[in-house]
């Protein structure tokens, strides 16, 4: 049998006399050389660590985070928890239990590790306090009172307070039966850079829940002493049942001290603790507790991690057993699914060997690993058997497979291949991560599937007679339905399939612009809205006012310039302009309580809410801001502008910074009408190094911070001194340069931090880069076509299903709104690496039969059945596996399972139906002639 | 837990911004014309009047707005985007706005339109209350001993030279009572009457050492004051109290009330009242901090709250037909006069 067809015939002859010989030759070498790379990669594999991480799920290149990193540690980011405890029934909070509890969680938040703990805000936190007017001045101080005891008047007290302190719908629920503990979490330990165990801080999250709701509690108590800790300590108190895994593997942290009283660390592991059950003390029926963040995310999609998995062995048991009953053999229906599991095996060892872990949003990728992998497997053994069916014995129908599809299956993973790693343009590392993975995994596949498979088939025994039964069988059993699909290989039947092709393709260019950007939803898209997680963000954003979506933007002047009216006044009217803006909830910042503490020098009187030209008035009102109130940074050269949006929609969104964009701009122009000697120009310029200064500054710290954990003559720490010795002096020069820019200028108002900014800048990525990945994934799709085919026809026959089945998945995408995100953007790459295969396969073979002189019938008859027949069961095998998705508990899992049941069987009738209505009217023999008209 | 009390008061701060200080690059001040926004109608509103059958609120940036029914509002274009205090109307149709810069505008058609009569940033006072004794003549009082008259319609202004006008203090209303007698009511006990129209002054004793914050017309000669934590009295006759001297002034100075001179009116709060409307028969109703509405009549010795179904301090209120129309931090709304 021909191997291919066109002037690529003599290229994979060429190819296949190289590679051959290496894999047919002596196979125990390659036998051995396989089984040691299993072996080792298997051992990386197995070091395999969950790695979750904010940053790398935000596109740090972008202007927005520059600003984001750059004021980090003065106004905070983005990765914010929220704990709420709601009061159950009608009463108000003020009541000794609830209080008791929401101190409980405050003083528990504040432990929790990776938390920022100057700004952990609760009623209980020394840095919420209230003004109030008094004959002769103003009186302030906590909310409620370092001596807090419960007593009636002290509720009536904090309850005065609480209307004092401007803190309802913010700290205190507007209808006053709920309370907030906020803080932000550190992804980095400043000072041994150790990076933040999200899984662990949500998992003492829900902790602080179990302790106050849950009604036993599991004490872990020291069966013997360790170090000063004597036997029966307890430990650890956990509020839910321990898993049975946590108390066989589990480990605990037991801090003790050694015999000279050093403090030290001792991990000793579950099964040498006692856990006793009992009732838990603190727990309440009357307060209810709702957890949000970022860290609570990551830990309820790790959480679900088991469930991913279970839903992935379901995927391939359905596949096996289809695959059983198609070959009639289980030897042959293991095969594909082991090499499979090896080509995971390397992915994962290829990962760890490069320095990564499994991100919880990249959970998926191992599973479209799998996928491709059984669909090239199967393929391959379907091809095989029709070998055997014809009497070749398990070595030569080996070969003869390989022959017929090593070189159009590698081209399509190869170009599976560089499809994602066109992903790796997009700037956000997680995206990378998960480009790299993929291209790790498919690559995998090309020698587990290309090299492993054949010459495991060679050792293959089977009966022939068996196979050749099966086959007329099968034959018998498809051939009445694959005649009659090869008859769209008719004039009229080809002509009006393309021409529902073409309208689906206007239904789905019409629906396309309904494709949202980002998250549509209220809560977190990745998990269910019935679940725990967007329950309590739902519990929360009704309750409070002041929503969880927040658009940070930093008020940018020179140092001490804050107490001049008209810097302010810049401030004040940027904010009144916000909230004049559509999709604001509220917008404030320093101005809005500088004119509240004005009135209040003024006796409270609402016409004093105002901000002072006097400058001497402006720096005592200034006196009453320290820079911990996230208001303003320590010299007063930054201001934080808090914009409370309605909704984290990317319209919303992309709207909100256009205005904020307008109003910089107006407000400069403004400024230079009425500041003579005011040079925009050199005020950008100005703008851009206070930028590169910021970050000159980052780099500083960073070195500083370290230094402070090492020892100062090491090698390290020189080296580190010298860095930051560097970097010391770069920033001094260009504070030296913004310095003397005579031009007075403008408040820059920067975009943007807080979630919303980072939704901002993710979004401008994804937008940007999205159409520009496909348009690279389509290019490399083309290339490696046209060198397969060498022919237009043959590049047109597979690409234009191909894009259809693109651009009808984005419809789809729209039409059950899941937005193009983080999370979902592989699919753009997934879409075209599925449909690939499938075309690449059918093309191969129909182009053969017509080369061997067949008309355009037959040729596709015997296409179908010989890898259309792959293609129909891989379609529907894969499709009925991913479709269990659907009841996956992360909502991710089921959108892409939706995605990839499209994907699969819009590209099986692609190859299927529509490759050879197009075939109809291109394909031509080399020799120029057109296949006989049937 | 005891508060710590914050050191500064309004004369510590006064005493600061008396010192010199040259902010490098301030202001080259001019005024900026208000924008027009959606929201203007929930900014903070501080003050309403009424030109005939037209309710004129101002407020913060310079807003003014108009309404017939107190319900819906339309926005007035503004010369100035500085808290505008107080708006009073001689007649229908014209009318004088005080404010922050010591702002004054001037409206000839009913509050429409607004022309600039008189802004002076660069002494860091505000206008707080104006009194107009016809189209021409006319008295404002503000901050800082701010006490100025016109007698050409607001186009020149010349300070009051009065003892009243000399103690550093915030002037917050004139108020002509129902004898004609001119009461001005300010900070720190202060009340100062004029018994021959505007050209002399004299301070006269005081019942309370707080602050005032105004002061309403009650009966042939009286008048019910109202200020800080929501201390207000009935003076059944201004004109009659005795007078005190500037010079003797303590840090509270209060003079000797003489008996029955004034009448404590309890009000059922501590929140500062700002701002008040005469009723009918000599009642009044008084609005102030935390949303708080009271309301006096004549003779009693307490305040009634009236529900204001909002916890916003409040600025003004204004009676229309059977609405009150309230003005405050969120902006303008009404509620039932029932």
């Amino acid at each position: 049998m021909a191997a291919s067809s066109g002037a690529t015939g003599a290229w994979t002859q060429k190819i296949l006399a190289v590679v051959e010989p290496l894999i047919y030759g002596k196979r125990w070498v390659g036998i051995l050389w396989l089984s040691v790379l299993t072996v080792l990669l298997a051992w990386q594999a197995a070091q395999l660590k969950p790695d979750a991480g904010f940053e790398k799920s935000i596109p740090l290149e972008h202007p927005y985070m520059q600003v984001f990193k750059q004021y980090q540690a003065d106004f905070g980011g983005a990765n914010t928890v929220l704990v709420a405890l709601l009061q159950k029934g009608g009463e108000d909070i003020y009541n000794e239990e609830f209080l008791e509890k929401l101190k409980f969680v405050t003083d528990e938040v504040f432990y929790v590790p990776g938390n920022d703990r100057r700004r952990v805000t609760s009623l209980f936190t020394r840095n919420v306090r209230y003004i109030e007017v008094v004959e002769g001045g103003l009186s302030g101080a906590n909310v409620v009172p370092a001596d807090y005891r419960p007593t009636e008047e002290n509720f009536e007290l904090i309850k005065t307070n609480v209307g004092k302190a401007d803190i309802i719908g913010r700290l205190v629920t507007s209808d006053q039966r709920g309370a907030l503990v906020q803080t932000e979490l550190l992804e980095f330990d400043p000072a041994t850079g150790e990076k933040l165990d999200y899984r662990r801080v949500a998992k003492l999250l829900e902790n602080i829940r179990g302790a106050v709701t849950s009604e036993r509690k599991w004490e872990y108590k020291l069966t013997e002493a360790v170090g000063t800790k004597e036997a029966g300590t307890v430990v650890a108190t956990w509020y839910s049942e321990p898993s049975r895994l946590d108390k066989l593997f589990g480990k605990t942290n037991v801090i003790t001290a050694n015999e000279d009283g050093v403090p030290i660390t001792v991990p000793v592991s579950n099964r040498d603790l006692e856990i006793v059950e009992s009732a838990n003390e603190n727990y309440s029926d009357q307060v209810s507790v709702h957890i949000i963040g970022f860290a609570k995310i990551i830990g309820d999609v790790t959480d679900a991690t088991l469930e991913v998995v279970g839903f992935f062995l379901l995927t391939l048991l359905m596949t096996l057993v289809l695959l059983w009953l198609y070959t009639g053999s289980l030897k042959l229906a293991i095969l594909p699914l082991v090499c499979s599991i090896v080509a995971v095996i390397w992915e994962f060892g290829l990962l760890t060997t490069a320095g990564y872990g499994l991100d919880p949003f990249a959970i998926l990728v191992p599973f479209l690993v799998l996928s491709v992998s059984v669909s090239h497997g199967v393929q391959y053994v379907n091809a095989w058997v029709s070998e055997i069916a014809d009497g070749r014995t398990s070595y030569d129908a080996s070969l003869e497979t390989f022959r017929r599809l090593a070189i159009p299956g590698t081209t399509a993973l190869i170009t599976d291949v560089a499809g994602f790693a066109t992903i790796y343009l997009i700037p956000i590392d997680i995206i990378r991560e998960m480009s790299l993975n993929a291209a790790f995994g498919i690559a995998s596949i090309i020698i587990t599937n290309k090299v492993m498979m054949p010459i495991w088939l060679t050792y293959v025994n089977v009966d022939a007679k068996v196979f050749e039964k099966k086959q007329a069988f099968r034959d018998r059993l498809f051939a009445p339905m694959f005649r009659l699909i090869a008859k769209v290989t008719h004039r009229w039947p080809a002509a009006i399939t393309i021409g529902i092709c073409i309208g689906l393709l206007a239904i789905a260019v019409e629906k396309y612009p309904d494709l949202q950007v980002g998250d549509a939803q209220k809560g977190v898209p990745e998990l269910r809205p019935d679940s725990r997680y967007n329950q309590d963000s739902a519990a929360i954003v009704e309750n409070f006012d002041l929503g969880v979506d927040i658009l940070k933007v930093v008020a940018e002047t020179d140092p001490e310039a804050c107490r001049f009216y008209h810097t302010m006044e810049q401030t004040d009217r940027f904010l009144w302009q916000m909230q004049n803006t559509d999709g604001v909830q509220s917008a404030l910042g320093l101005p809005t309580y500088m004119k509240l503490v004005y009135s209040g020098f003024n006796e409270g009187h609402i016409n004093a809410r105002i901000l002072p030209r006097n400058a001497n008035a402006m720096a005592l009102l200034l006196s009453q801001f320290p820079s911990s109130t996230g208001l303003l940074n320590t010299d007063c050269s930054a201001m934080a502008m808090f914009i409370f949006t309605e909704d984290h929609k990317a319209g919303t969104i992309e709207h909100i910074v256009d205005e904020v964009e307008t109003f910089n701009t107006a407000n400069a122009e403004r400024f230079a009408a009425v500041h003579p000697g005011t040079d925009l120009g050199a005020c950008a310029d100005k703008t851009a190094l206070v930028r590169a200064a910021g970050q000159t500054n980052l780099e500083y710290k960073l070195r500083n911070d370290r230094l402070v954990a090492l020892d100062a003559n090491s090698e390290e720490a020189k080296l580190l001194q010298a860095e930051a010795d560097e970097l010391k002096a770069q920033l001094d020069e260009q504070r030296a340069q913004i310095a003397a820019v005579e031009s007075p200028c403008p408040v820059n108002f920067a975009l943007a931090t807080g979630n919303v900014g980072v939704m901002a800048a993710t979004n401008e990525v994804v937008t940007e880069q999205e159409l520009q990945v496909v348009f690279w994934v389509y290019v490399v799709v083309v290339i490696f076509l046209f060198l397969s085919f060498w022919s237009v026809a043959g590049v047109l026959c597979v690409v234009l299903p191909l894009s259809l089945v693109s651009i009808m998945a984005y419809a789809v995408m729209a039409w059950l709104e899941i937005g193009l995100k983080v999370a979902t953007l592989p699919v753009v790459a997934l879409a075209v690496g599925i449909g690939v295969d499938y075309g690449i396969y059918v093309y191969a073979t129909l182009i053969d039969g017509i080369e061997r002189g067949l008309n355009l019938e037959d040729a596709f008859f015997d296409t179908l059945n010989k890898t259309g027949k792959a293609v129909l069961f891989t379609g529907v095998a894969l499709g009925v596996g991913v479709g269990t998705w659907l009841f996956s508990a992360l909502q991710f899992q089921a959108d892409m399972g939706i995605l990839l049941v499209f994907m699969f069987t819009a590209n099986m009738f692609g190859a299927i139906l529509v490759l050879p209505a197009l075939a109809r009217f291109m394909t031509k023999r080399k020799d120029g002639t057109r296949p006989a008209d049937n | 837990m005891r508060p710590t009390h914050a050191t500064t008061s309004l004369t510590a701060l006064a005493f600061v911004a008396g010192a010199a200080f040259a902010a490098p690059q301030d202001d080259p001040i001019k005024p900026h014309p208000a924008a027009i926004e959606d929201l203007a109608p929930q900014s903070i509103m501080v003050d309403l009047a009424k030109a005939g059958g037209t309710v004129v609120a101002v407020g913060a940036r310079g807003h003014i707005l108009l309404s017939a029914d107190g319900e819906n509002w339309r926005q007035a274009p503004s010369p100035v985007s500085v808290m505008l205090t107080r708006v009073r109307f001689v007649n229908d149709k014209i009318g004088y706005i005080g404010g922050h810069d010591a702002a004054i505008l001037k409206t000839l058609d009913g509050g429409e339109t607004w022309v600039l009569k008189n802004y002076k940033p660069e002494l860091e006072q505000a206008i707080y209350d104006l009194h107009f004794f016809d189209a021409d003549n006319g008295i404002a009082v503000g901050a800082y001993d701010l006490f100025w008259r016109t007698a050409d319609g607001g186009d020149t202004w010349e300070p009051i030279d009065s003892p009243v006008g000399q103690g550093e203090l915030h002037h917050y209303s004139i108020t002509a009572l129902n004898d004609g007698t001119l009461l001005i009511a300010g900070e720190r006990s202060m009340l100062a009457r004029s018994l021959d129209g505007g050209d002399t002054w004299e301070r006269i004793v005081s019942p309370y050492f707080g602050s005032y914050f105004g002061a309403v017309a009650s009966g042939p000669t009286g008048a019910v004051v109202y200020g800080l934590r929501g201390n207000t009295y009935y003076l059944p006759n201004v004109a009659a109290l005795p007078t005190t001297e500037p010079d003797e002034y303590a840090e509270y100075p209060l003079g000797e009330m003489p008996e029955g001179g004034a009448i404590e009116v309890k009000a059922p709060t501590t929140d500062s009242l700002f701002n008040g409307v005469s009723t009918p028969n000599g009642g009044a109703l008084l609005v102030g901090v935390n949303g708080t509405v009271l309301r006096y009549a004549p003779g009693a010795t307490k305040l009634a709250r009236v529900p204001s179904g909002t916890s916003a301090p409040l600025g003004d209120i204004e009676v229309l037909g059977n609405r009150l129309v309230l003005a405050g931090e969120s902006g303008v709304t009404t509620i039932s006069a029932n």
